[in-house]
């Protein structure tokens, strides 16, 4: 069923840009960032508009390729692509670049985009080792250093007032999201992990304050329904959808989930749950900023070697006991090092400690369609036999 | 009775079954057409026993043109009826590996005959059916005969690559540069057990294994495979070609007796 307060949602996101581009032509800098490890809430906080790069898969990938190497993910060429092709909206209306360092593609993206846009680039670089005091140093130093130069580039001094309703905003998204999410993970739920994604996505580009409106209409009518009409329960395969960033427009993997008899009911991928999921800020200052980014869910790129010691593995096998799967699928794109590095690994270790099937995808955009619903359906087919046996 | 139709990317197969038995199949091209070739096939193994399509009283079609099988009454996918038929062949046979027209596989069964995990080559044909077809070509040699012929080599060449477009380059500068045919042809064998045997060995070999599909019947390759591996492949009473077909019939025997 399609909810009414989501209706809107596609005409909302267009208009936003409209709205973007009035709010430019009053003097506001809009920040495009890359990665969830960017903290919004000071851009926000310094009055600017923050704009998540990379809107669409695919269409970009050929002008990526002519700036950056082949052997960069299909992701990374795509956002690059697409600021660097005249036209599009973030060419047109992206004033300041941010991006954390975190895996290669992207600290090679930014450079690449800092030298062919020429516009004013930081980046915020992030331990890889596992978070202590010294690395907790380090990485308040990076934001009071990145406090700065938005200071410098929107001309205003962060006002701690100011940072303090700006995190409780992006708390209050982030709470919100978290609620949707367990939701949707229901068995009789009436919200689908798809919708919630796209809600995901539209915070990439919504006003904050109008994006926290739309999230709660979403909340109050997901309890009503439920309330008024019951449950709806499915009996579909639950799968954990883990990996590469899956782009807005780029669902692919995803209806070819829904279409092989599988219901998507939680993600561990780079654009999905673990964008919001520890990213509940309590001691409002910079500090505390820095201390709540740098103990969240790890990216990817920041494995640890032993297995045992891993949080994403250990985030993993929480996330499975809090919502229960039937199998994994692990979708790495090309050259996705990140989340291509060590798949087998992870494999065998969620099988070993959960019993849980992960099947590896290997995907670049535009592949045989064929072998990869082949493999999606074979796996279905291995899980329904695995339920039957139990 | 009960029918499987495997449409594969180069050939398909229809398999026949009776009181659990093969009583009949037959393979033919799939060419452009996968329903006109499922037909075809079903047909040529119905007319060989000389029975109607009417005492067929389910069909399961797979292969990658399953989806355009409008006539069967289930599609399930070639891995699953890989496993199936595989498990009815010989119960003791835990790992297929499967080299067909476009792709390769390597499916891990149970003792139940239920597919636990599998892999699959990712998006291109390298190293596969179509691959051998192609150097063939470009060795000017019947596909039947490159196997045989493999086996005259003393010296295999080393091939550097089983992408088609590049092996086909390899295979035509080590031709221009006096390489024999038998060298050539057992480099291309030994670049293809590399590359499968690596897939196999990735998601762990248990035995039982036996070795299916078009490419299974080319004894260069089969032999090479083995060699990497360091096992020999199970013997199994049918044409390898088939067991996908076979598993399929097997799916529909089951499904039409509520199994």
């Amino acid at each position: 069923m399609e909810l009414e307060a989501l209706k809107d949602i596609d005409k909302l996101l267009e208009s936003r840009k409209d709205k973007i581009k009035m709010e430019r032509e009053t003097g506001k800098k809009v920040v495009g960032y890359l990665c969830c490890r960017v903290p919004l809430e000071l851009i926000h906080a310094h009055g600017m508009i923050p704009v998540r790069l990379g809107t669409a898969a695919e269409s970009y990938m050929a002008t990526g390729k002519e700036y950056i190497h082949q052997f960069t993910c299909p992701f990374i060429k795509c956002v690059v692509g697409e600021i660097l092709t005249e036209g599009t909206f973030l060419y047109d209306n992206v004033d300041v670049i941010s991006g954390s360092v975190i895996c290669l593609a992207v600290s090679r993206a930014l450079e690449v985009l800092k030298a062919y846009t020429k516009k004013p680039t930081y980046y915020l670089t992030i331990p890889h080792l596992p978070p202590g005091e010294g690395e907790e140093r380090f990485f308040v130093s990076e934001m009071e250093w990145f406090s700065a130069r938005l200071s410098e580039i929107s001309g205003k001094k962060l006002d701690t007032q100011r940072l303090r309703v700006s995190i409780t905003l992006y708390n209050s998204i982030r709470a919100t999201l978290k609620e949707l999410y367990r939701l949707q993970a229901m068995d009789r739920s009436v919200i689908k992990w798809i919708a919630v994604y796209k809600l995901i996505q539209a915070g990439f580009l919504l006003d904050s304050e109008e994006y926290l409106k739309l999230l709660k209409d979403v909340l109050s009518e997901v309890k009503q329904v439920s309330k008024n009409e019951g449950p709806l329960t499915d009996g579909k395969l639950r799968i954990m959808l883990s990996g590469s960033p899956v782009m807005p427009m780029d669902n692919l993997i995803i209806d070819t989930i829904e279409g092989t008899g599988g219901r998507i009911v939680a993600d561990t991928l780079c654009t999905g749950l673990r964008t919001f999921d520890d990213l509940l800020v309590e001691d409002a200052t910079l500090k505390g900023l820095a201390h709540t980014y740098l103990y969240s869910s790890p990216c990817a790129s920041c494995q640890d070697l032993n297995l045992k010691r891993d949080r994403r593995l250990e985030k993993m096998l929480n996330l499975i006991q809090e919502i229960p799967v039937d199998g994994i699928i692990y979708y790495c794109l090309r050259f996705c090092d990140p989340y291509t590095f060590k798949d087998d690994e992870i494999k065998q270790a969620l099988w070993e400690e959960a019993r849980i099937p992960v099947m590896p995808i290997h995907w670049e955009y535009g592949g045989s369609y064929g072998s990869l619903w082949t493999r999606v359906e074979g796996f279905m087919e291995s899980l329904q036999a695995k339920r039957k046996g139990e | 009775m009960f029918a499987g139709l495997d449409v594969g990317s180069l050939v398909t197969k229809a398999v026949i079954l009776k009181d659990g038995d093969i009583l009949s199949y037959y393979i033919v091209d799939s060419r452009s057409d996968p329903v006109k070739a499922a037909k075809g096939a079903l047909d040529k193994a119905l007319n060989k026993v000389g029975i109607d399509k009417e005492g067929l009283s389910f069909i399961v079609g797979t292969g990658y043109g399953r989806v355009a099988l409008d006539f069967v009454d289930k599609t399930v996918t070639e891995l699953t009826c890989h496993a199936k038929g595989a498990h009815f062949l010989r119960p003791d046979i835990r790992t297929v590996i499967d080299i067909g027209g476009q792709d390769s596989k390597v499916i891990k069964l149970d003792s139940t005959g239920n597919m636990v995990d599998f892999a699959m080559n990712d998006k291109c044909a390298a190293g596969t059916g179509r691959f051998l077809e192609v150097m063939a070509h470009a060795l000017e040699v019947p596909l039947g005969r490159l196997g045989d012929i493999s086996l005259k080599s003393g010296k295999p060449c080393l091939m550097n690559s089983t992408c088609t477009v590049f092996a086909e380059t390899e295979v035509v500068s080590l031709l221009a540069s006096g390489a024999k045919k038998e060298d050539i042809a057992a480099g291309l064998h030994k670049a293809i057990a590399t590359r499968v045997g690596n897939m196999a060995k990735k998601i762990g070999l248990e035995k039982e294994v036996i070795f299916v599909g078009g490419v299974s019947k080319n004894l260069g390759v089969k032999m090479a495979l083995e060699q990497f591996l360091g096992i020999e492949f199970a013997p199994i009473a049918c044409d390898p070609q088939i067991v996908g077909a076979l598993g399929a019939a097997l799916i529909a025997e089951g499904l039409f007796e509520g199994r």
